[in-house]
């Protein structure tokens, strides 16, 4: 009869423990390095006039739900002339009946989308191969 | 020319629609009313080249017209036309009493 020896397994075990542990900051980590690149493309693309928009733009806080990563882009605050920044950024992205539209954030995030999942992709294979060396 | 089709579909409608702008004060006579924008592309890429090309926009309508008529009539000539849309956005402006409709297309 064939016999198979397997040798390390106990410190494979541990590794598999300790990635199991911090699975969750990496995910966060990937997303994280994903969300850098949506970012740089709305502020590319955002209509500059005073500038403080594109300043403003900013990530949600990472949150967990049921397993998914999840993290957003919002636009804080106000602008010099005290216009809250939501408001004008909403106003750029739809438009209304007396302004026109400049859409910005729907066009910067299909052009990176495919940057980011594959940039998601990257990380979590680089960190997964680091915690199993 | 896929933008043809978009504007096919709405000419269907038989509701004013403009590219990009309506000219300066016909707003104000028409009342409700609508436009169509592209702004961006989705091609399919392949062997190097853009094998099929899309193009994507976002169809607005402004309407005091609280019935939701419009709004089926105007997702009825999308479907009707083959055109790939969801919607986006339903908006009320508190100053002009318009209700904002908004989709976005891709032909």
């Amino acid at each position: 009869m064939a016999k198979i020896e397997f040798e390390g397994l106990g410190e494979y075990r541990a590794r598999l423990t300790d990635l199991g542990v911090n699975i969750e900051g990496i995910c966060k980590y990937a997303v994280y390095d994903a969300a850098g690149l949506v970012i740089d493309a709305i502020k590319a693309n955002t209509p500059v006039d005073s500038g403080d928009l594109r300043e403003c733009v900013a990530l949600y806080n990472f949150k967990n739900q049921d397993g998914f990563i999840h993290t957003g882009v919002y636009f804080p605050g106000y602008d010099r002339k005290g216009v809250p920044n939501p408001i004008k950024a909403r106003v750029l992205e739809s438009g209304n009946s007396t302004h026109l539209k400049r859409p910005f954030i729907r066009p910067a995030v299909n052009r990176v989308k495919k940057a980011a999942e594959f940039s998601i992709e990257k990380a979590l294979n680089d960190k997964i191969k680091e915690y199993m060396k | 020319m896929a933008l043809q089709t978009l504007k096919d579909a709405l000419d269907a409608t038989q509701l004013p629609f403009a590219h990009f702008a309506w000219a300066k004060g016909a707003k104000e006579l028409l009342g409700d009313h609508g436009v169509y924008a592209e702004d961006g592309a989705n091609d399919l890429y392949g062997d190097d080249i853009h094998a099929e090309k899309a193009v994507e926009g976002t169809v607005d309508y402004y309407t005091r017209d609280g019935s939701g008529t419009p709004q089926t009539t105007i997702e009825t000539a999308l479907n009707n036309g083959k055109i790939a849309w969801y919607l986006n956005s339903i908006q009320f402006e508190e100053e002009t009493g318009y209700v904002h409709y908004e989709w976005v297309f891709q032909v």
